[in-house]
Formats: structure tokens, sequence, C-alpha cells
């Protein structure tokens, strides 16, 4: 039986129970077989993973040890440039050869750590839209079912984790684009505070928004991948010059004194919050307050208005870089791509203005709450994994979101598996932490999974196979 | 007061975006609510906070940055 975690695989490379040869063949056989069904990668590199397996088996066997992403089997979401593959964004807009075949800072690091990349994992067009069958990339699926949505933008990241076609992954998230894959897909998933990992070499999409975030079953391996991939690099101007923590060494599985602010309105009493959701995640808030943790309900005044500042700042930056191919190349894009990323033809400049001023005003009320709480916790979505047919650019504008609010205010927010809805699907909490607080936020997600299991559950996918 | 049926094809046309019939009958339903989302950051709260933005000259000049 293959280790299902990156902590789990670690150990198997070394104890020499396993090679990353072996590991990494089962996955591409896995993914291969399962990718038609399922549609988490754009290409699987299968040549390129063995080798980089190879490479690892001997390092390890000559006594080079680089860490515990070595051997590892990762997915590359395909917004973020990989050597060796073009980048495709999930569009017929974006010329292959982006970023000139040259390794994004992020994915360098990772393969200076002796990952092998299984291949690019498909995402919404652009980090935005939704599925589009006509373009002629993979429509992604739900592993828990797949008449539901895997979510985006980094749905094939997701699929993979979740499926075991990778053992982590990169996604990036804008408005949530890390955690809500993660969230429906029955996993663990880290939006990092704003300029924590550069990302320069990837594609953009809100450029004060986005953020490139590790993808994994558990806050374990999270932050194992986070060690690698955080850090200054002189290519993002964004890009923090803050020290970067052993953050494996800091989940200690205490949550002793933990002061967690639960933000009713909105978060936890809108009318369009899933009964399930809720009460899987005051659930799992009440077990940390058994192991320690204490909790309060606050108020976190504007959080709907926060949703919309969230979406006018990002439609207007991703208008930005793409309004010349609107112009030019509108039907080029996915039917669902195209009217999102034209909004921001519908902003005036004022509203653009105003957004920013409003995310001001919020992060101080968030920095005031959490003057007084170590963190936030709040439903990571208000339903489980929605069904694919029923999603359309214009439901987005009508439902609740608990997850652009944490971009928009710059701040790390990890989604950690809570349960399943009585239909199957996997509900998820997210915690939310200080600027840089991503060792906080994971630790209190690794306390958890420290006595749930939730996160390893794995769907029932050998069915599907091709 | 404008209608939405006037104003998306006059904001697509101000674009430079030619969009299909159906697209442009879609934007014009979800028009009220892009607006509304829009117009509820108006709000008396936000005092005299200043937009959430910053260019610093300096940037461009690290070396003067040090000094």
């Amino acid at each position: 039986m293959l280790p299902i975690t990156i902590k789990d695989a670690a150990a198997a490379l070394r104890d020499g129970s396993i090679t990353s040869t072996a590991l990494t063949q089962q996955i591409l056989d896995k993914a291969t077989a399962l990718n038609p069904a399922l549609g988490a990668y754009v290409e699987i590199t299968t040549e390129a993973a063995l080798d980089q397996a190879a490479a690892a088996d001997a390092a390890l066997a000559a006594g080079e040890d680089h860490g515990p992403l070595q051997g590892i089997p990762l997915a590359i979401k395909d917004i973020i440039a990989l050597e060796g593959t073009p980048t495709t964004a999930n569009s017929r807009v974006l010329a292959p050869d982006w970023n000139g075949g040259v390794d994004a800072p992020v994915v360098s690091r990772l393969r200076q750590a002796g990952a092998v990349f299984v291949g690019k994992a498909t995402t919404s067009e652009f980090a935005i839209g939704l599925p589009d069958a006509t373009k002629g990339f993979p429509v992604p699926h739900n592993p828990w079912n797949v008449e539901h949505t895997p979510a985006g933008s980094s749905s094939g990241t997701g699929i993979a984790v979740a499926a075991g076609l990778a053992l982590g992954g990169l996604g990036t998230d804008t408005g949530g684009s890390v955690r809500g894959p993660a969230a429906v897909n029955g996993h663990t998933g880290l939006k990092v505070t704003f300029g924590r990992v550069p990302k320069s070499g990837v594609v953009p999409l809100g450029f004060s928004l986005d953020s490139i975030g590790p993808m994994a079953r558990s806050a374990w391996d999270c932050a194992a991948l986070l060690e690698v991939m955080a850090g200054y690099d002189v290519t993002d101007p964004n890009s923090a010059q803050q020290p970067v923590p052993a953050y494996t060494g800091l989940l200690d599985g205490s949550v002793d004194g933990l002061r967690i602010a639960l933000p009713t309105s909105y978060f936890f009493d809108h009318e369009q919050l899933d009964p399930e959701m809720h009460d899987a995640v005051l659930s799992a808030v009440k077990q940390l307050v058994g192991l320690g943790a204490s909790s309060s309900e606050v108020e976190l005044a504007h959080a709907a208005e926060a949703k919309d500042a969230n979406h006018i700042i990002l439609v207007a930056e991703a208008y930005a870089y793409h309004r010349n191919n609107l112009v030019n190349r509108w039907t080029d894009y996915g039917v669902h791509t195209r009217p999102t990323l034209a909004r921001g033809a519908f902003y005036n400049a004022g509203d653009i203005a105003q957004a920013e001023r409003f995310r001001r005003y919020f992060a101080r009320q968030v920095a005031a709450l959490l003057d007084e709480y170590d963190v936030i916790i709040t439903p990571a979505a208000p339903t489980p994994a929605e069904r694919a047919a029923e999603l359309t650019p214009s439901k987005r504008l009508q439902v609740p979101s608990f997850t652009g609010h944490w971009n928009l205010t710059g701040l790390p927010a990890v989604a950690v598996p809570v349960g399943f809805s009585t239909s199957g699907l996997p509900l998820s909490m997210q915690i939310i932490g200080k600027p840089f607080a991503e060792g906080t936020v994971l630790k209190v997600a690794d306390a958890l999974q420290r006595v749930s299991d939730w996160h390893l559950a794995v769907p029932p996918v050998g069915t599907l196979a091709a | 007061m404008p209608e939405p049926a006037d104003i998306v094809p006059a904001l697509l046309t101000a674009a430079q975006l030619t969009v299909s019939d159906t697209e442009l009958a879609t934007f014009v339903r979800d028009y009220p609510l892009v607006r509304q989302g829009a117009d509820a950051l108006y709000l008396l709260d936000l005092g005299a906070d200043e937009p959430a933005i910053r260019f610093d000259p300096l940037d461009f000049y690290p070396a003067g940055k040090e000094a």
C-alpha cells in the first residue's frame, strides 16, 4: 500500500521500504489511468518525473538528504512555470512558451529540494473561469462525486492530492483558489500571507491578492512544503523579506491557551450556510476547546462588503492584464471566463479607489480582532461541493464566500477537513492568523488532525480507472 | 435614471468589447448586482481611510534607500 502523506512517504524512503522510483511509477500509473475521468492533469510528465525520482533515489543512497520533499511526487498548477513543459493557464489565449520554459522561483526551490513533478495540474482558465469543454483542456471532476465540482481555480492539484495522483502540490489563491479545492476535495490547503512565497513565474490574476500555497493531505505536509517554498526573491516586487521558520518544528500538537474568535455575522449566520457545514465546524472548534483552547463569538463588521471589495479589486487587476486580449480575442477565452473578466469594464475609477479604501478599513477591523485573539475560525465554504452543472459566473455574484476576505487583508488561512455531509461530500473549516503566522494556523490544524482523521479519507475512485 | 439595458451596451462599447446577444443579456441581467456590490462600499465608516495602495519611489533606487 502506498503512503498517502508526504510525512509517511519521506519516512518510507529513508527506511528503505520504498524507493522514489517505485512510488513515482505507481502514482504516474494511477494518474494516467484516472485522468480521463477526473481531469486532474493537463500534462503528465512521465519521463521527467522518473528521471527526478531516480536522481532522488541515487542521492539518498549516497547519503545526500535534502529534506522531506526529496523523492516526493508533486502536482504543479498549470499557471506556474515548470521547465520543460508549456504553461497554458488552461487557455487558448496564453502563448505556450510563456516564461520561456524557465522554472518559477517556487518551482526551482522544490526542484532543489529533490521533489518530483508528476505534471501540470488543471486550473480554471487564468485561475478565474469555470471549465469550458469546447476549448480542448481537461474538465476537472470531484473525486468524491464526479457530478460535483472540484472547485477552482487550483482544481487539478486539489483532485490529485485527494485521489492520490500526487502527494502534494502547488495551488494559487487570489480569492480562495487553494482553500476552495482543498475544502471540497477533502484535504488541507494553505493560503499564505501576501509576499510569503515569491509569485514571479506565475501567470497573474490579481496582482495585489495573488499567493502561491501548498496543498497536501495534512497540515504537517503543508508545513514541509512551505519551508521550501517561502522566502524572499528579488524577482517579485511584493516578496517579503521575512525569516522563514522551520514550520514542521512548530507543530507540537498543543493549542493550550489558544484564543479563537468566531465571527458570527455572515460567516456563521448566513442563510445560505449549509447546516451540516455549520455544525461540523463548531464540532471541530469544540474539539480544539477540549484540547485547551478557548473560543468566543465576535462581531466583524461589513464582512459581506469585504467579499465584494475583494472581487472588485480582483477583476479590476485581472481586467488590466487581459484587456487587450479581451478586445481582440474575445471568443478564444472560455465561455465562463470572459464574462467574469469583462466585469472589470463595469466598475469605474472611483469604485476601485473605494474598494482600496475599504480594504484598509477592513484590514484594521481584522487586526483589532487579532490583537485580542490568536486565530479566527470560519467555515471554509458555505456548502459542500456544488453540482458542476449548476455553476455559472452569475451565480458566483449571488452566493456568499468566506475566503476572499483573507486575500483582501493579506493574511494566512488554512482549510482543514472537518467531516462529511450526509451526501458523502467533504466539509471544511478555515483557520486565519496574523501576518506571517503560518506556523500558528498550521499548528492549530495539526492539533486537530492529531485527534481526527478526516484528512486521511480517500475517495472511492477505483471504478473510474480507464 | 438610465436602465441596465442602456448602460451595459455603452460600457461594453467604451471598452471595445464585442459580445454575443446571449452574453449581452446576461450582462444586463447581472448589472444591478455588480453595481450593488460596488455601491455598498461607499460606507460612512471609512472616514478618512486612504486607499490601501502604496507607491514608494525609493523602491526603484535601492542605493538611495540604503542611504
